[in-house]
């Protein structure tokens, strides 16, 4: 059942008018950036590149958020959530089915925008590396560990509200990365506080590793591995909550 | 109106509207004359806040925020004023590339444009070379950084003249960042002008005897280390051989070339002999063997590398470092040996223009004269060579000497 409620998902998603029209402006975007390249005195190869890995996290989210705040509430909408539920189908399937679902569209379309990208790169006579395709994959994790986040708060707000508070998580996910070399500045329990309310944020840092690939620098496999644990722990937690919230609601 | 007429009314409304706002955006556009952006630094975080503030673009970010402070470059250029609003003392371009470093530490321009403002525009040359610095740490692979840093302690604080030694290490330091073997014999090729130029001894020989033993013998980098080490004794040997010379001629009579001269030698002056205007020289340079002149040039023993041994517990004069005799014209002390090395080493160049001649004509030259006619620069050769065409090279053939170059690899002879 997870896997029917995860195909007709994924199809759904694909379909829509938000995905397709993001996937567009991506393009667009990409074939934009090489006039940020020009205009900065240098080859702009570097550049580009940047903006393009740029990009593909800031569309990836940007779908994440609008197609997973959209998802339940749509069903709502729609009806089409009681024809489900009326099933002898538990909630948790239904959401996990959701969210793997969702998972598979915005994988393809990760998948799809990074090989855009990078054959927009070789076009453009940029280097591109096996380290290009790493920060690729994990810029994928940080959108799906988005797509979870956007998940959870749908469970907890409106669609709107779930939307504004994912992008809030996006913000705030990157910046408690830098938080510990400036938690210093603080003392005694002010430090404790935000030591505290920055650990309840995924480090969408971890998977930042496009700044440094571009310039080739390795990712050593246990690093590697070691991010892709983080992240899937934290989609793990963020559906586990969802499902803890949906079961209890009163639809 | 039926609804098909007021669905085509509107479509050709849409149309035509859609069409005379992209004309009026476009017009902009073609009748706009360049304008040369110029603006001050309104926006300047922090580089802790600039970190947190770009949310895990901060390459991205750091390369837009750039892009858009040439126009502050512009309003340098044009008011030369760098101060900026904020608490901090620091000028704008020296917050804006903290900024941006810090945002980004292994983008090479920015390291390059800091330098350039701060140096070129606004004379900070301190700081300029505090932020070279910094990217040589952070790039290390960067050969340009690297040159732009030397070029700026040799330029603006003279640490070649200054502080040789200090120098000499920083361009150690620069060798050993280098992975690439071309990019290493630059450094050497630095290290080599600039060792001529400041030091007065052989303070780089234990370097250059490092490098021997670590390069490959018959290697193109053990060629070259092998002629910079002859080419650093031979400088050495002939200087010492010059001041031998001239306490030899001033001992008997000589006037001193320079004050340096007379300080040297004012013990071994003789008030009573007649002064000699021009000279005197000996006829043989075996004839500055002599060994009150020695002991007076060497109180503490003959240096091992200089151009003096001994033997048999008698003096004798060595050949240069190529194996040659010495020789003198008048107070100067030739190396027959380096001018051969230096013309071997024109030869190369010789036969690339020879190949591009060949390549001109669509044949190759019979004879070194034909070549000659037809645009090839023949150099002077010294020493007796002779140059000849063999087959489609240049070679030159030198008379045979009996002295065999010092052997290097074990130790200079």
């Amino acid at each position: 059942m997870i896997r029917i409620i995860a195909w007709a998902t994924c199809r759904e998603a694909v379909r829509s008018r938000t995905f397709l029209l993001l996937l567009a402006v991506y393009l667009l975007g990409v074939l934009m950036s090489r006039i940020v390249g020009w205009i900065s005195a240098t080859d702009g190869n570097i550049i580009t590149t940047d903006v393009v890995f740029s990009l593909q996290s800031i569309m990836g989210v940007l779908v994440a958020v609008a197609t997973g705040t959209a998802l339940v509430h749509v069903e709502i909408q729609q009806k089409t959530l009681y024809t489900v539920l009326s099933r002898p189908l538990p909630r948790w399937q239904f959401v996990l089915g959701k969210y793997l679902g969702l998972c598979l569209a915005l994988a393809a379309g990760q998948i799809a925008m990074l090989l855009i990208g990078l054959i927009y790169l070789l076009l453009t006579g940029a280097e591109v590396h096996q380290w290009l395709v790493v920060a690729g994959l994990l810029t994928i994790v940080e959108v799906l560990v988005m797509a979870a986040v956007s998940l959870c708060w749908t469970a907890l707000s409106s669609p709107l509200l779930a939307a504004v508070l994912g992008l809030a998580t996006y913000a705030l996910g990157h910046a408690v990365h830098s938080l510990p070399g400036l938690v210093h500045h603080l003392k005694g329990w002010q430090q404790t506080i935000a030591i505290t309310l920055a650990s309840l944020i995924p480090d969408l840092g971890q998977f930042a590793f496009r700044n440094e690939a571009v310039y080739r620098t390795p990712l050593p496999l246990d690093d590697l591995l070691m991010r892709l644990v983080y992240g899937g722990l934290w989609c793990t937690l963020l559906v586990v909550i969802t499902v803890a919230v949906v079961r209890r609601k009163q639809l | 109106m039926n609804a098909r007429l007021r669905g085509i009314m509107l479509g050709l409304s849409i149309v035509i509207g859609a069409v005379g706002l992209v004309g009026w955006n476009s017009s902009r556009f073609l009748t706009a004359k360049p304008v040369i952006r110029s603006k001050n630094l309104d926006f300047l975080p922090a580089p802790e806040t600039a970190r947190v503030l770009a949310f895990g673009h901060t390459n991205t970010l750091a390369k837009l925020r750039w892009i858009d402070s040439f126009a502050y470059f512009q309003y340098q250029l044009d008011r030369k004023d760098d101060r900026v609003a904020g608490g901090s003392s620091s000028g704008g371009f020296t917050r804006l590339y903290e900024t941006l470093i810090d945002l980004d530490p292994q983008f090479e321009p920015f390291y390059e444009h800091a330098a350039l403002n701060l140096s070129g525009v606004l004379s900070q040359h301190g700081t300029a070379l505090a932020f070279l610095l910094r990217g040589t740490q952070e790039i290390p692979r960067s050969t340009s950084l690297w040159r732009n840093t030397v070029v700026t302690l040799k330029t603006f604080f003279q640490w070649d003249v200054r502080h040789p030694e200090p120098f000499d290490a920083f361009l150690a330091a620069w060798e050993q960042a280098e992975k690439d073997p071309d990019a290493k014999r630059m450094v050497w090729d630095w290290k080599r002008q600039f060792g001529f130029g400041s030091f007065t001894g052989l303070e780089q020989l234990p370097y250059w005897l490092t490098q021997l033993q670590t390069s490959t013998p018959g290697s193109s980098s053990g060629d070259y280390v092998e002629g910079t080490i002859r080419d650093l004794l031979t400088r050495y040997g002939a200087r010492e051989l010059e001041s031998l010379l001239a306490t030899w001629r001033i001992a008997r009579g000589g006037i001193p070339a320079t004050r340096a001269e007379l300080v040297q030698n004012l013990t071994v002056m003789d008030p009573l002999k007649p002064v000699v205007m021009d000279g005197p020289y000996p006829s043989d340079l075996s004839r500055l063997l002599d060994p009150k002149l020695i002991l007076h040039r060497y109180p503490k023993g003959l240096p091992p590398y200089g151009p003096i041994g001994e033997a048999d517990g008698r003096l004798m004069l060595k050949t240069d470092p190529y194996g040659i005799p010495w020789q003198r014209e008048a107070n100067k002390i030739i190396s027959r040996g380096q001018l051969r090395a230096r013309l071997n080493a024109q030869i190369g160049g010789l036969n690339a223009q020879l190949l591009e001649l060949a390549q001109r004509h669509g044949s190759w030259p019979k004879t070194l004269e034909e070549a000659q006619t037809l645009g090839l620069n023949l150099p002077v050769v010294p020493d007796g060579g002779q140059l000849r065409l063999d087959d489609r090279q240049v070679v030159v053939d030198w008379p045979v000497e009996p002295g065999a170059p010092w052997v290097l690899r074990s130790g200079a002879k």
